[in-house]
């Protein structure tokens, strides 16, 4: 057993309730602050309308907060909750925990759906959720022991900075003897110093005997983990098999995750090769499509981009299980045994990275204009170390890069830096600079909404220019997907609750490769349809990759192949055999509208939440210089003539942008009017009262806040 | 021969590529990626990449991705 300093402060005896139906049904508030533990129901109105996962996750923060709390009050609250699924170790994919808080980013909620143990075990041990506020004086270890039936909080000093250092010795000191007991939520350096904190969720792998981490990455939850001084949240749970979750139905969960997962097993070698490529076999299919962010979103493809593709990964990852939860047949969180850094405090030694995924690889590879592989295992690894998300450093970097390619920023302002796209070295010591909180970047840190504000006001940058050009949306920046060519995706993207992430909607392909919907009406259908279903697996627990990542043979042969109905019918069959609720596939979409249209709410309420919010930088859209429109200019041309009905002759370049431009940002607007329209919502983008009164979630607090933004009806 | 999944199988003749090949596979039009021998191609691909004879092709679902 690792020997650390940590002084017990608290400890809360508890009895750890049955698991019935897939809940606890109590749920844990700890204030750092103050050491007060407290435990309350969870009632079946919570379940009802909340389900579990995010459900649960927003309403615990939507009673912790008020208005007026930013992200770095005490009260905000870091909540952790799995779902009625999580922890069933048969159906694959279903050990999620999802995270929640107000961010450092965006000002509203922030969600994020993270493999690892953490979530089920919380569970097991006897809670539904987590809700942690407060603000430690020092660094606080929190220790929920399920087998033990207690909570401790410990003051901690000297423990390790990184995360994977940190992790590794809190699970060798609370396993005793058992590391597969423990999971462990931790941050790192780079979360003290930046907005973009991300939390570290550990599990550990029995084969290769050592503790692996997946990412809850989006919006800075790490950060606000850091400010409020906890150093890590520990949980320990000792048994897992089907009856740990108390199913309603045994039988028939046996039965319907054994069709899955069996479905997985024989498919995925023919189709994606999850299990031995993980995401990366989307890089060359990308890239193809030209789809892959390069330079700042500038294109969509690159000659090198095939060097990150599956056919480089495949060789370096290291072969074996990788499932994050147990008995994922996916087991697609692949990693990399004994790389070497080139910088940095691990510099010359071995190391075992977590990944790279395909948002990472964009991110931090080609949207950098980087084409070399060890390069994006670097920065991943240390992003990782660090506590930050790969997908806001990637492409808070990318525009960094092209700021300081077009002198709208220099090396004077850089500190020295030659941010020129492709420069693996400035990009790393970049890294290294927002963990030591020092140099280019502090600022860089604070993300591309505020570092817009600081060019403009220190440097004297182009305002325009940077607006158009920052990747961000309500303060987040983009994940790693292309859409100038994709309307259904640029609104995927800017009509996302929380910020422009892809899980809420990747239509990206269904739209611009298939043409699954060449309307209008028909956008706004799948910008109500496939947001709502991919919210369904963050309140159940659950993965969304076994959904369409492996799909049925005959899937083809169905009338809305893009929905795999097939699977959309298994889930409604293991919700109701967990739960003991009989529900149709119809019946997920409308709980899912209930949790979502209370978050669109939910933003309301912290001064978000309306059309404006909604609104993409042009870069999304379409292309920003005359550059970027030379290296299409057919496509574009075609569209202006053909599509638009614009006479072109004798347009210069800069006019031909500009008409372009025109045509795109007013089929944005009219996007947003149908998906408005379709989901219930004012012109504005408020759900409307009718639609809170439908899907019963028109508690009065919601609607006060509706009343308070003058939506009466 | 080619074979397409576990059960087609399509004559081969020299230089025949993916495109050409996908003309002849029910539902091969609205495939944007397939893997021969293993190797993914994509769509903007299909017409200049060659199919070796006796290659093992499998129709990619694209649907999913993130
Ligand atoms: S599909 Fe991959 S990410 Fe999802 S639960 Fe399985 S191993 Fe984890």
């Amino acid at each position: 057993m690792t020997e650390l300093h940590l002084k017990s402060t608290k400890v809360y005896p508890y009895r750890r309730p049955s698991i019935d139906k897939g809940y606890a049904n109590q749920s844990l508030h700890i204030d750092v602050g103050s050491d007060d533990i407290e435990t309350r129901p969870v009632d079946e109105r919570m379940k009802a309308v909340f389900v579990g996962g995010k459900g649960f996750d927003l309403w615990l923060l939507w009673q912790a907060v008020s208005e007026k709390t930013r992200w770095d009050s005490p009260e905000n609250a870091i909540c952790i909750s799995s779902g009625p699924m999580g922890g069933t170790p048969a159906y694959p994919g279903s050990g999620k925990s999802i995270v929640t808080t107000i961010s450092p980013l965006t000002g509203i909620p922030i969600d994020s759906n993270v493999g690892g143990y953490f979530g089920p075990y919380l569970k097991f041990a006897g809670f539904d959720a987590l809700c942690v506020t407060g603000q430690a004086q020092g660094e606080k270890v929190v220790f929920i022991d399920g087998v033990e039936e207690k909570i401790e909080i410990f003051e901690a000093g000297g423990l390790a900075e990184d995360a994977y250092a940190l992790s590794a010795a809190l699970t060798d000191h609370f396993g005793q003897g058992k590391p597969v007991d423990i999971s462990v939520v931790s941050t790192g350096a780079g979360a003290r110093h930046t907005r973009w904190g991300c939390l570290n969720f550990s599990w550990y792998d029995t084969k290769r005997r050592r503790v692996r981490y997946k990412q809850a990455g989006r919006g800075g939850i790490g950060t606000v983990f850091a400010q409020k001084g906890i150093k890590a949240l520990v949980v320990r749970w000792n048994q897992v098999s089907l009856e740990t979750n108390a199913p309603a139905d045994k039988k028939a969960l046996r039965a319907v995750a054994k069709l899955h997962s069996k479905e997985i097993v024989a498919l995925d070698p023919k189709q994606n090769r999850m299990a031995k490529v993980g995401t990366t076999h989307i890089v060359p299919i990308m890239n193809a499509h030209d789809c892959l962010p390069v330079h700042n979103f500038r294109y969509g493809s690159h000659p090198g981009g095939n060097n990150l593709g599956e056919e480089t990964y495949e060789h370096i990852f290291d072969p074996g299980f990788d499932g994050c939860w147990r008995g994922c047949t996916v087991a697609c969180s692949h990693g990399v045994r004994d790389f070497v850094p080139m910088t940095g405090p691990y510099q010359g030694q071995r190391v075992f990275v977590d990944g790279p995924e395909y948002e990472t690889i964009a991110g931090c590879g080609s949207n950098l204009g980087i084409f070399d592989p060890y390069t994006v295992l670097e920065l991943n690894f240390y992003c990782d170390a660090y506590g930050l998300d790969t997908i806001s450093v990637g492409t808070g970097i990318a525009f960094v890069m092209e700021c300081y390619e077009a002198g709208i920023i220099d090396s004077g302002h850089t500190e020295g830096l030659e941010l020129h796209f492709g420069n693996r070295l400035a990009a790393l010591e970049l890294l290294h600079q927002m963990a030591r909180g020092e140099g280019f970047g502090r600022i860089v840190g604070q993300g591309i909404r505020r570092m817009k504000q600081i060019f403009a006001e220190r440097f004297g940058a182009d305002a325009a220019m940077m607006a158009d050009i920052g990747m961000e949306s309500k303060g987040l920046e983009f994940s790693e997907y292309m859409t100038k060519e994709s309307l259904a995706q640029q609104g995927g993207y800017g009509l996302a609750l929380k910020g422009p992430q892809h899980d809420e909607a990747w239509l990206i392909f269904l739209d611009m490769v298939h043409n699954f919907m060449p309307t209008f009406d028909q956008k706004a259908e799948a910008l109500h349809w496939f947001p709502m279903f991919r919210t369904w697996f963050s309140l159940c627990g659950l993965c969304k990759l076994p959904w369409n990542d492996i799909v049925p043979e005959d899937n083809r042969e169905n009338p809305e192949p893009a929905k795999v109905v097939k699977h959309v019918q298994w889930y409604a069959e293991y919700f109701s055999a967990v739960t003991g609720r009989r529900v149709g596939p119809d019946d997920l979409i409308t709980m899912s509208e209930k949790v979502y249209n209370f978050q669109r709410i939910f933003n309301l309420r912290m001064g978000g939440g309306r059309r404006v919010d909604d609104a993409i930088p042009y870069r999304a859209m379409g292309p920003v210089t005359e550059d970027e429109y030379l290296s299409r200019q057919e496509r574009y041309d075609k569209q202006l003539v053909e599509v638009w009905q614009e006479p072109i002759d004798g347009l210069s370049t800069a006019e031909k942008v500009a008409l372009l431009r025109r045509h795109r940002e007013a089929q944005y607007e009219k996007l947003k009017d149908a998906v408005y329209q379709r989901r219930g919502w004012t012109a504005d983008g408020i759900p409307t009262l009718a639609t809170v009164r439908r899907l019963g979630i028109d508690f009065p607090e919601v609607a006060a806040v509706l009343q308070q933004h003058g939506v009466t009806e | 021969m080619v074979r397409v999944g576990d059960r087609l199988e399509i004559p081969w003749y020299s230089g025949m590529t993916v495109g050409e090949l996908l003309d002849r596979v029910p539902e091969g039009r609205e495939c944007a990626a397939v893997r021969v021998n293993g190797r993914i191609v994509a769509r903007p691909n299909f017409h200049h990449t060659p199919v070796p004879e006796g290659a093992q092709v499998h129709l990619v679902p694209m649907i999913a991705g993130g």
